[in-house]
C-alpha cells in the first residue's frame, strides 16, 4: 500500500527537460510524486512524514533493483539528473522553516551570527518562492546571496548542479548552504555539515531524526553531487539582511588588452579608470555582481562594438522601499520564433547559413541586450522567471579569471570560422569549496554561450573546449547545462585524480552498495564517477 | 467572379484555420511556481476539453484541483482541432488546458510555539 503523501507517477514518454534539449524514457511503474496536500498535519509533521516517504520510495527502488533520481524543476539542460529507472518528483515538498536560537549550535553563535541568518528549506522549494518568502513575506526582510539568471529551479536542483550567478566576492548558490539533510537509503538519513563550521544544535538534528555527520570532506563532496549521494530532503541556507543591487550598463568600453588585463586581475581600481562611467566601489555602494555580454561577431580589439558590461552594486534599502517581483519583461524571442529560426538554419545547413546567422544573431543581440534598470532592485526582483522559453541551448564553462583574455580571443577565432547562433556572456564568481563544484578556480569566470539548440551550436561548444585544451587553458564545464564534451578523461583532467577519488570515497562512505546502485546513472558512468 | 470564388474560399478557410490555432499563456502570479514538473514546456497538470460553442455552460474549474491556488495556465488549440470545429460548425471544440498549481507561501515552525 502506498503511504499518504506519495502518489504513483507516470512520466510522459518520452520525457523532456524544460528547455526541451533532450528526451528520456523512464522504466514504467517506478516513478513517484511526493506532496503535502492531504493531511491535517503541522508543517513540522509534514516534513517528517516526507522524510519517511523518501525512505519508502528508495526502499521500493532497492526492492525492484531499479535506479532512482530526484527531479525538481526539470531545469537541467543535460541528462545529469536522469536515470533509466524512475523519477521522484520533489517539487511538492515546498516547506520553509524558521530557525530559532535553540536549533543552532553554540559554535555558530560564537561566530557572531544568529538564527536570523539561517533558513531551512525543503528540497522542492523553488527559488522564486524562496525569494518571495525572504524579500516580501519576512520581516525584517532578508535575501539570498546569489542567484542564477532566472528563478525556476528548486533549491536542491540549484545547489546540486552548481548554479552560480555572478556574485564576484560571494560565490555560487551552493556556497551559502551550511547544512544538508540527506536521505541515503531505505533506513538511513544523515545531517551533514562542516566540522569547521557547525550550524545545527543537537535538538535540531533530533527533530530530524537523522544521524549527525560533521565532516568537511563529506559535506563538500555531497554539496555538488547531482543526485548521486541520495535524495537531499532539506538544506540550511545562510541569508543576508535585504540589500538592493543598483545596476549600471557600460556600452562604450573599448575592448583593449589593457581592459582585459584589468579584468583578468580583477583590478577594480584599474577597471574604474578604464570603464567609462564605472562608479567607485565604496562602503554603501559596493561592487557585487559583474558580467560581460559580448557579440562574438562584432567585437574587435580597440573598438567599442559588441561589448556590454553590466555592473551591480550592493546598496542599502532606502526607507519606504517596496519589493516588487512583478512587472513586465523586456521583449525576448518567442518560443515560436526560436523554433522557426532553428528550422530555417537546419534547412540551410551550416556552411550556407553563416551569413544569415551572423546577421540575425547580431540583430537579435542588439535588440535583446537589456537596458540597465534605473532604480535599485532586490535579487528576487532582478533575476526572475526566464525571459527566453522554448528550445534553447545553454552551454557554460569555467576558467580562471586570469585566463579570460586568451579565452575570449579563442571564442572570437572560433566564431570567425564557425557560425554560432547565440550570445556570449562572462560572469565572475568566487571559487567554491565543493569538491566537484565547477566554479573551482579561486577567481572563476564562467563563460556562457546561450543560443539556439542547433547542431551547429553544439559543434561550436565542442570546438571551443578543444581550443582550450590546445591552448592548455584549465577549464571546467557546468554540470547542469549542455555538457556533451564531458567524458571520463576530461572529468579526470578537470578535477584531478585526488578530488575524484575523495568524491567517490565520500559516496561509498554515505551509501550502502544497494543505495549506490539506486543512485547511479549513465551520466556518472560517462564521466568516470562510478568505477 | 466564379473563377476567383474558390480562391477566396480557400484563402478564408486557410486564414481561419491559421489564425484560430493558438497558444495562450496566462500567468496569474509574478514569479510562477508549481507543485510538480511537467515534461518539456508542458505544465504539470493538463486536461483535454471537448465542448461545443452551442452549449450554454462551458466552465472548467481548475482552481479546485490546486490546494494552494493556480500559478499559471496555458490553453492550446491545435490546427487540426480548429479544422474540426470549423467542419462541425462549432459542435466539437477541442482544446488542451495545461496548468500549474502554485507552491505554498509563508514559512513554518519546527517547534510548536
Amino acid at each position: 500500500m502506498i503511504p499518504p503523501g506519495i502518489k504513483s507517477y507516470k512520466p510522459d514518454a518520452p520525457w523532456k527537460n524544460v528547455h526541451e534539449n533532450f528526451t528520456h524514457t523512464f522504466t514504467p511503474g517506478c516513478s513517484w510524486l511526493l506532496h503535502h496536500n492531504d493531511a491535517p498535519l503541522s508543517e513540522s509533521e509534514l516534513y517528517k512524514r516526507a522524510t519517511e516517504n523518501i525512505k519508502w520510495v528508495i526502499g521500493q527502488a532497492v526492492k525492484k533493483s531499479v535506479t532512482l533520481r530526484a527531479v525538481g524543476a526539470n531545469w537541467s539542460f543535460s541528462p545529469v539528473a536522469m536515470c533509466e529507472g524512475g523519477m521522484l518528483q520533489t517539487k511538492g515538498l515546498d516547506l520553509i522553516f524558521n530557525i530559532n536560537n535553540t536549533l543552532i549550535a553554540p559554535e555558530y553563535i560564537q561566530t557572531g551570527k544568529t538564527h536570523k541568518d539561517l533558513l531551512f528549506a525543503e528540497c522542492g522549494v523553488q527559488i522564486s518562492r524562496l525569494n518571495r518568502e525572504l524579500e516580501i513575506d519576512r520581516s525584517p526582510a532578508r535575501c539570498i546571496r546569489a542567484s542564477g539568471g532566472s528563478n525556476g529551479q528548486t533549491v536542491a536542483g540549484c545547489i546540486s548542479t552548481g548554479t552560480h550567478g555572478a556574485a564576484l566576492f560571494t560565490g555560487a548558490v551552493h556556497d551559502a548552504v551550511v547544512g544538508i539533510h540527506l536521505i541515503t537509503g531505505p533506513d538511513t538519513h544523515v545531517w551533514l555539515e562542516r566540522a569547521s563550521y557547525p550550524v545545527a544544535s543537537d535538538k535540531f538534528i533530533k527533530w530530524l531524526g537523522a544521524t549527525p555527520l560533521r565532516d568537511d570532506a563529506l559535506f563538500n563532496a555531497a554539496l555538488v553531487s547531482f543526485g548521486s549521494f541520495g535524495i537531499i530532503h532539506g538544506v540550511m541556507l545562510e541569508t543576508e539582511p535585504l540589500f538592493l543591487l543598483k545596476e549600471y550598463r557600460i556600452s562604450n568600453a573599448v575592448y583593449s588588452d589593457e581592459l582585459m588585463k584589468a579584468f583578468s586581475k580583477l583590478d577594480v581600481p584599474k577597471l574604474t579608470q578604464l570603464l567609462p562611467g564605472m562608479p567607485a566601489s565604496v562602503p554603501g555602494h559596493e561592487l557585487y555582481h559583474m558580467e560581460i555580454n559580448l557579440n562574438p561577431y562584432t567585437i574587435k580589439k580597440n573598438s567599442t562594438e559588441g561589448l556590454y558590461i553590466f555592473l551591480f552594486y550592493k546598496v542599502p534599502v532606502p526607507p519606504g522601499h517596496v519589493v516588487d517581483h512583478g512587472g513586465t519583461h523586456a521583449p525576448a524571442p518567442s518560443p515560436e520564433f526560436i523554433w522557426m529560426m532553428k528550422g530555417l538554419l537546419t534547412l540551410l545547413g551550416s556552411k550556407k547559413s553563416y551569413s544569415v546567422i551572423k546577421k540575425l544573431t547580431s540583430s537579435e543581440f542588439e535588440k535583446n541586450i537589456r537596458p540597465a534598470t534605473p532604480e535599485a532592485k532586490s535579487i528576487g526582483a532582478i533575476f526572475r522567471d526566464t525571459r527566453f522559453t522554448g528550445n534553447i541551448a545553454s552551454f557554460a564553462f569555467a576558467i580562471s579569471t586570469a585566463d579570460l583574455p586568451v579565452t575570449l580571443e579563442e571564442i572570437r577565432k572560433e566564431v570567425a570560422e564557425n557560425a554560432f547562433a547565440g550570445a556570449v556572456a562572462v560572469r565572475f564568481v568566487k571559487g567554491t569549496r565543493a569538491t566537484l563544484g565547477f566554479t573551482k578556480f579561486e577567481n572563476t569566470s564562467v563563460v556562457e554561450m546561450d543560443g539556439l539548440d542547433s547542431k551547429g551550436n553544439h559543434a561550436v561548444f565542442n570546438n571551443i573546449i578543444q581550443r582550450l585544451e590546445t591552448q592548455q587553458i584549465p577549464f571546467s564545464i557546468h554540470w547542469g547545462k549542455l555538457n556533451a564534451p564531458l567524458n571520463k578523461g576530461r572529468t579526470k583532467d578537470i578535477y584531478g585524480v585526488d578530488k575524484i577519488k575523495a568524491w567517490k570515497q565520500s559516496r561509498v562512505q554515505l551509501l550502502s552498495p544497494a543505495a549506490q546502485a539506486v543512485f547511479s546513472n549513465p551520466f556518472m558512468e560517462k564521466c568516470g564517477l562510478l568505477d | 467572379m466564379a473563377k476567383i470564388l474558390p480562391t477566396i474560399l480557400a484563402v478564408v478557410l486557410i486564414s481561419s484555420i491559421v489564425t484560430s490555432c493558438s497558444v495562450i499563456r496566462v500567468v496569474e502570479i509574478a514569479s510562477p511556481t508549481s507543485d510538480c514538473a511537467g515534461s518539456g514546456q508542458h505544465f504539470c497538470h493538463d486536461t483535454l476539453v471537448r465542448t461545443s460553442i452551442w452549449k450554454s455552460k462551458n466552465k472548467v474549474n481548475l482552481k479546485s484541483t490546486c490546494a494552494t491556488g493556480i500559478s499559471r495556465v496555458k490553453v492550446t488549440t491545435k490546427p487540426m482541432d480548429v479544422f474540426l470545429g470549423f467542419l462541425t460548425l462549432g459542435f466539437v471544440v477541442k482544446q488542451r488546458i495545461d496548468w500549474d498549481c502554485a507552491q505554498r507561501t509563508g514559512s513554518g515552525e519546527i517547534e510548536k510555539p
